[in-house]
């Protein structure tokens, strides 16, 4: 199986919301969908999700165009909705049965679910009743319920806290573990790195970045320098042409050229006489990435203006 | 346009709306209002009414003891009266003409518990009874008027006995006179039926306008809710728009069904379970009150002439007629981002309701009966004719034909509002931001 995104772009009024976005997920897996607020995430999840229309492109599962309503889907979307005066039980049945679950089966998924998630206690409850991270909880339930072969995530950790997320986090390496084919959106990039393998970043709807994280990382070659001493490492780094970019009480973080201006850094301080706690030479960030695209790509616009 | 899933929709609305505090608050309230008035209308005539016999007995009945009359109508004399307030056990005092009119002016106004009665003549006025009670309110204006009326009831008779008419003719000549005013060539209508015709229309007029206002504004609440909870985001990978909505009015309009069908029954079950004792206080206070009998009979004429078809009609014209404003009520749910704003986006459908509804109700009450223009319009016109269809059909101002336009009429404005809803819905139900205009939406549909 795999899902195919052919050229979907859509336009509202005369703004073009996304521009011939294109990817595809050939293996099951986690797959990135990054951006900055207004990009066009949510625009490009409605449309592979069939909420809304396209004005060009297809969408593909298989190799046939995506239905939906009758494939097995779940959907967590960013803005959190339940309906705040029904018992939460009665909308997982309901939201189940809507995925066309059969009663039985929708009441053994839900018990599954509740058990999994801390959420028995809170059967008889109104949605208004719980807390907004066990209202998260409901939410990822009622996407899970129908056991999904595509799972879109948007936002699948905002608001949790560090126990809630860790859980999210346990339940989405289940579903990798199943081999499920999951779409997830999320600002935090260091989750994205924890999970996914590849990646598009969309601007403005149009694709800045796309493919495999790894390789991407492999192209930069590591250029970030972390070094923590027991004394002051600055002179010497000047003296090897580096400049501090941060410097933190956890350490003084450098922009290296290639590896052997970090060799020379360290032969020096060595032959200095400083202590060495840490010297940690890695590949740029996902969170370094994206806004180094993001800041090129809004360059480039406005040099086009 | 693909409507699965509306089942479900149609299921989990109906079975979460009816567990609704407010479902069943007003459910039980108006059910025992319903239950109070069926057990008032059985047992009030019956507790309001005077025992049997009091009526004719006693018609002098109150605080009054004495009855000064003074005649000066120059055609009977005081004494013709005398007999008729002893028999009612009162005291009486007269004298003819108006000699004494003074007098027992004040003796009555400085005493208690008597009345004066004047009765005099004048050439441009004609026959007057004048009624005079205490200062002290001893005796009540209503106690004085009957004094008056059994005066003027005997001297209307007593002045023709007077005059030479045998006594065998009088009733004759006193019996009222009735004006009927029909078209030529058409059975007369009863006050009874002219009643009918004109409350009939307002109750099958009002009982439609409730439930489009009191379950519109419902409809479109629920779609509100669910666009501005963000549950459609969740919704909307199971199912498509056209389904909620379909769904939801569907909901919506079988839970008022039910509430209607239920209020009913409880009328009907409340009326029967009361009725012996109702009959029991009011069968002989019924037996003699005109009017009555005219009423149950027109009621029977009515209900006898309606056929199965004509139910059958009715049925599908509220139905459509609900459909027609549930549509527009759930399209207008879809324009706001902002639960708070239902209610003000709801102007507009209280407006076009209400405009419906008089012109439906106004030329029925107004033209009694004959076919005005405006009236024929409020059959054609989808805004009214869910409002005055039924009530032309019950009452015979139209026949199958006409009623058949006219349902067919609304049906065809149904598959346009719909055809409306569907292709606007779509854009509408994931819009955030303003609230849509009327305007803007014939340019989504253009789209």
């Amino acid at each position: 199986m795999a899902l195919t995104v052919k050229n979907i772009s859509k336009k509202y009024g005369n703004v073009q919301a996304l521009s011939d976005l294109s990817f595809e997920m050939s293996r099951p897996g986690v797959y990135a969908l990054l951006g900055t607020n207004g990009a066009g995430k949510s625009t490009a999840i409605r449309i592979i999700l069939g909420m809304l229309s396209k004005d060009t492109g297809e969408v593909l599962w298989d190799g046939k165009p995506m239905d939906p309503i009758r494939g097995k889907i779940g959907y967590l979307a960013e803005e959190r909705g339940l309906y705040p005066k029904y018992r939460i039980t009665d909308q997982l049945m309901y939201f189940g049965e809507l995925r066309g679950m059969k009663k039985a089966d929708a009441a053994k998924a839900m018990d599954y679910w509740f058990d999994r998630m801390g959420l028995d206690q809170y059967r008889e409850k109104r949605a208004d009743q719980l807390s907004k991270g066990n209202q998260q909880k409901v939410q990822l339930a009622a996407a899970l319920i129908s056991d999904p072969e595509l799972l879109v995530l948007d936002e699948p950790l905002s608001g949790l806290d560090p126990v809630n997320a860790d859980l999210f986090k346990s339940i989405i390496y289940e579903q990798t573990a199943k081999n499920k084919y999951i779409i997830m959106s999320c600002h935090q990039m260091p989750v994205i790195e924890e999970f996914c393998s590849d990646l598009t970043i969309i601007h403005h709807g149009h694709t800045v970045l796309q493919g495999d994280l790894n390789e991407i990382k492999k192209g930069y070659g590591r250029v970030n320098l972390e070094v923590k001493c027991d004394g002051d490492i600055l002179p010497l780094a000047a003296e090897c042409g580096l400049t501090a970019q941060e410097v933190t009480p956890d350490g003084v973080h450098f922009k290296i050229k290639d590896e052997q201006q970090a060799s020379a850094l360290l032969k020096k301080a060595v032959d200095a006489g400083l202590t060495v706690v840490r010297f940690d030479l890695r590949e740029p960030s996902l969170h370094e990435i994206f806004v180094e695209h993001i800041t090129r790509a809004d360059a480039a616009a406005k040099e086009v203006l | 346009m693909n409507a699965y899933g509306w089942r479900s929709i149609f299921k989990f609305t109906l079975v979460q709306q009816v567990k609704t505090k407010s479902f069943i608050i007003s459910s039980i309230l108006i059910s025992v209002l319903i239950l109070a008035m069926v057990i008032l209308i059985n047992v009030l005539p019956g507790l309001l009414a005077p025992a049997p016999g009091t009526v004719e007995d006693t018609p002098l009945a109150g605080q009054t003891k004495t009855v000064y009359f003074a005649d000066a109508s120059g055609i009977t004399a005081s004494s013709d009266y005398q007999k008729l307030f002893e028999d009612a056990g009162l005291t009486f005092i007269g004298s003819d003409g108006s000699d004494k009119a003074e007098e027992y002016t004040n003796t009555v106004r400085n005493g208690s518990n008597s009345v004066f009665v004047l009765l005099t003549y004048d050439e441009n006025t004609g026959y007057s009874i004048k009624s005079m009670r205490p200062l002290d309110g001893s005796v009540s204006p209503d106690d004085a008027n009957v004094i008056a009326s059994t005066a003027s009831s005997a001297f209307s008779e007593l002045r023709l006995e007077k005059l030479g008419l045998s006594e065998d003719k009088i009733p004759s000549a006193i019996a009222p006179v009735t004006i009927v005013n029909t078209i030529a060539g058409e059975e007369e209508m009863t006050f009874a039926q002219q009643m009918i015709n004109s409350v009939l229309p307002m109750i099958t007029s009002l009982i439609l306008f409730i439930m489009i206002v009191l379950y519109g504004q419902l409809i479109a609440q629920s779609v509100a809710m669910e666009k501005t909870s963000k549950v459609i985001d969740t919704l909307l990978i199971s199912t498509r728009p056209l389904a909620i909505i379909i769904g939801k009015i569907l909901a919506i309009g079988a839970l008022s069904l039910m509430q209607f069908i239920g209020f009913i029954l409880v009328g009907v079950i409340g009326f029967a379970a009361t009725l012996p004792l109702g009959l029991g206080l009011t069968s002989q206070a019924l037996a003699g009150v005109d009017g009555v009998g005219e009423f149950t009979e027109a009621f029977g004429k009515l209900f006898s002439q309606i056929s199965p078809l004509t139910i059958i009609m009715i049925l599908v014209i509220f139905i459509l007629g609900f459909l027609f404003y549930a549509l527009i009520a759930g399209l207008i749910g879809a324009t706001v981002s902002h639960s708070e704003d239902v209610n003000s986006a709801m102007q507009p459908f209280a407006i076009f309701s209400v405009i419906g509804f008089y012109l439906a109700y106004f030329p029925s009450f107004t033209e009694d009966g004959s076919q005005g223009m405006l009236k024929t319009l409020s059959y054609y016109l989808p805004l009214s004719s869910p409002f005055s269809l039924p009530s032309g059909m019950l009452t015979g101002q139209l026949d199958i034909l006409q009623t058949l336009i006219g349902v067919l009429i609304l049906a065809a404005f149904n598959v346009i509002i719909a055809l409306f809803v569907a292709r606007v819905y779509e854009q509408l139900i994931l819009h955030t931001g303003n609230r849509i205009k009327i305007g803007e939406l014939f340019g989504l549909a253009k789209k």
